[in-house]
């Protein structure tokens, strides 16, 4: 067996083990519970959630969030290393744009669990205000799915023919990898139209990202609430989205490393890389996070201190200091020494930051609509609260697990690590010379 | 004997053990009689609740409505169901039952056999009377001229009525609080400083707000205001304004970013095509 051989069985799509079959299996069952829960919602409606007419955003929006933040790793990662031409980014980028694919899409669907009618979906588009935030966040979100599409796809082109050779004696695998490798031979046109259009796509990727990040911002500070009420709030959500995004790249790509071994090729280098991009970005987040509490907490109005009150010291205190130290200040005091940025520790800080930022969605949310702009008098009690019902726990469940299931497909069946590119980098091609150059 | 002791017991055990009985809590309840002049009158309930040391409403609340016939029988007209905070309207048809009477009405109010809530009952008696308001013009000064009487036309003395002008969040005092009627049940209420309304329009209250008549309004119009324009800008393009008023620029601007996008996207995806029949050349060449 040459080298190369080596090399492509080595990173060629494999079957589960029994801890990935498991795997697998719970979050079918995860997904089978969310999708049973969603329809007793439809039938029931939105009653069986916990939201009334003050929290009318809960756990769904904070979920949509979360999930718009970390589709921002496709775009940071994998389109700021390639355009940089970053030789070290190779075993990472495939990771980061499965990742953005299945956030992005889950966020698309995350919409649509939200709405009382989803059988007016469709209304969304025929009677769209062209002013309303939520048209362009509709608009912005089909057109990232598309991208992130594309970004993950064309760099997959030559991977697909090698797995179309690699799995011959599978005629099933074969003929599907032949026909998604669009019959790639890798002649040099083919490269050159490969290789232009991933630039182009890398360059397009990035500014509808900052879109996406900002219009979700402006979801918010459009509606002149206390604690969205904000022009910071677009820079705020793209921080935040970058550190949950690489958070997750760091997660998701310490457990594929433990479980196809490629400690070979996703090395201790890649995690001291990312966990300085990681320390980099929860230091920019904590800056926007001073400007967004510091500056309201001197000169607020009433209501917005009645509202930071409910962070710093009220009912929402807890969590707001477990989000703020343990997503933020502890990432950071961990990560800026090198011994922080090994593999173990930092997959645990990366874990942390993803939860954390999963809970900053939600704080984000819910306790600005607890305190109405104009509040109606002797409402009911249930109003003044807020905690997500069993229904919502399960979709939300549902979601993440689906996202997670998405993941997973796509790494049983494609390479994790690009096959091609690392053959090059490694110069084991088969053809010695490969004509993309 | 016997037969007595073993009542006692059942009838305490019951008690003691129906967790029922005792948890079942005490509502407050709160009956306003309330009228527009020319529209059927109604019962404006409030049902709440002591909990926390807080009071709460009661939300769902099943409520009887009876008619006092004499002293010692009612007959059912009704059931309400309380809403979200607490408040139910039982509408009685004035105009056909009362129209003619000056004598008083009593509708009792009962909560039967709830499962939360203690039996209560709640009267609300009232008189029937008739309020009428105009503007007139005398000596070129507006005025506000209402008369309050009973039921058969008789002049009510001595009762306080306001004078409002309707405004968008909550109605503004014309002149002093309250006016109180004359001899003739009448009250004179002049206009001294111009008021402005859309297209001239003024619309008047005259409110009577009595423990014996409870809440009995007349409203009407009166185009004695001082001339405004409307200044909305639903007909312009703003950011507030419906599709079809979006304003130019997000027309403009928006859409060519997205249309530059899209563009881009096809010619992505027609390299695709490229790429797939390139592969066709080669193979033929």
């Amino acid at each position: 067996m040459t080298k190369y051989e080596e090399l492509v069985s080595e990173l060629a799509p494999r079957k589960f083990n029994k801890i990935g079959v498991v795997w697998t299996i719970g979050l079918v069952v995860v997904v089978i519970i969310g999708v049973i829960a969603y329809i007793d919602q439809i039938i029931k409606g939105q009653i069986v959630t916990n939201m009334r007419d003050y929290v009318l955003w809960g756990v769904y929006i904070s979920n949509f969030v979360f999930f718009v933040a970390i589709s921002f790793v496709g775009s940071l990662t994998a389109a700021i290393l390639r355009l940089t031409n970053k030789t070290w980014r190779t075993p990472l980028v495939r990771i980061a744009e499965i990742i953005a694919f299945s956030a992005i899409i889950m966020a698309g669907i995350t919409i649509v669990l939200d709405m009382g009618r989803p059988d007016r979906l469709l209304n969304l588009f025929l009677y769209a205000r062209l002013q309303s935030p939520i048209t362009w966040d509709v608009i912005i979100i089909s057109t990232y799915i598309a991208i992130s599409a594309l970004i993950l796809y064309f760099p997959l082109l030559p991977d697909l023919a090698i797995l179309k050779k690699h799995f011959k004696s599978n005629a099933f695998l074969s003929k599907w990898y032949g026909i998604l490798s669009l019959k790639w031979s890798g002649s040099s046109m083919q490269w050159a139209l490969q290789k232009k259009s991933i630039k182009t796509v890398a360059l397009l990727i990035i500014p509808v990202a900052l879109i996406l990040q900002t219009v979700d911002a402006w979801l918010f500070s459009t509606t002149y609430r206390i604690g969205w009420d904000s022009t910071n709030l677009g820079p705020y959500f793209i921080a935040g989205a970058m550190v949950v995004g690489v958070g997750s790249l760091i997660a998701v790509m310490f457990v594929l490393r433990k479980a196809y071994s490629l400690e070979k090729y996703i090395t201790k280098l890649h995690f001291d890389k990312l966990g300085q991009l990681l320390v980099f970005t929860c230091l920019v987040y904590l800056y926007f996070n001073i400007n967004e509490y510091l500056l309201p907490a001197f000169t607020a109005p009433k209501a917005e201190e009645i509202h930071l009150q409910e962070l710093f010291t009220g009912h929402y205190a807890p969590m707001f200091w477990f989000v703020t130290i343990g997503g933020l200040i502890i990432p950071i005091l961990i990560l800026i020494f090198p011994k922080g940025r090994k593999p173990l520790p930092l997959f645990i800080v990366a874990i942390l930051v993803v939860v954390t930022s999963w809970w900053k969605r939600y704080l984000i949310v819910v306790p600005a609509l607890l305190h109405p702009f104009l509040p109606i008098q002797g409402v009911p009690e249930s109003w003044h609260h807020y905690f997500p019902s069993l229904h919502e726990w399960a979709i939300i469940s549902g979601t993440l697990a689906m996202a997670l299931l998405i993941i997973t497909i796509l790494i049983r069946y494609l390479p994790i690590i690009p096959i091609h590119r690392t053959a090059k980098e490694m110069g084991i091609l088969p053809n010695g010379k490969s004509k993309e150059s | 004997m016997r037969a007595f002791i073993y009542t006692i017991i059942l009838g305490f055990c019951t008690i003691i053990l129906s967790p029922q009985l005792q948890a079942k809590e005490k509502a407050r309840l709160s009956v306003n009689y309330n009228k527009v002049m020319g529209e059927n009158g109604f019962l404006l309930i409030n049902a709440k609740y002591k909990i926390k040391k807080k009071y709460q409403p009661v939300t769902n609340l099943k409520l009887n409505i009876y008619e006092e016939i004499s002293e010692d029988s009612v007959a059912y007209k009704g059931q309400v169901i309380t809403d979200n905070s607490g408040s139910a309207k039982f509408i009685i048809n004035t105009e056909t039952v009362i129209s003619d009477k000056v004598l008083v009405f009593k509708y009792l109010v009962r909560i039967e056999d709830d499962d939360k809530f203690k039996d209560i009952e709640k009267s609300e008696s009232f008189y029937n009377v008739i309020l009428i308001a105009e503007a007139i013009e005398k000596d070129s000064v507006h005025y506000i001229s209402a008369k309050l009487t009973d039921g058969l036309g008789n002049p009510l003395e001595g009762e306080k009525l306001q004078v409002l002008l309707q405004r968008l969040f909550a109605p503004l005092s014309v002149g002093k609080s309250n006016y109180k009627t004359d001899s003739d049940g009448s009250i004179f209420v002049a206009i001294e400083d111009p008021l402005p309304g859309i297209d001239g329009m003024l619309t008047f209250e005259v409110v009577l707000d009595s423990r014996n008549y409870g809440n009995i309004k007349k409203i009407f119009n009166a185009p004695i205001g001082k001339l405004v324009t409307d200044q909305s800008t639903f007909e312009e393009r703003t950011m507030w304004s419906p599709p079809s008023k979006t304003p130019l620029f997000l027309w403009i601007f928006p859409n060519i970013v997205i249309l530059g996008i899209w563009i881009v996207i096809v010619v992505l995806i027609s390299n695709l095509f490229k790429i797939y029949k390139s592969n066709k050349q080669t193979n033929k060449l």
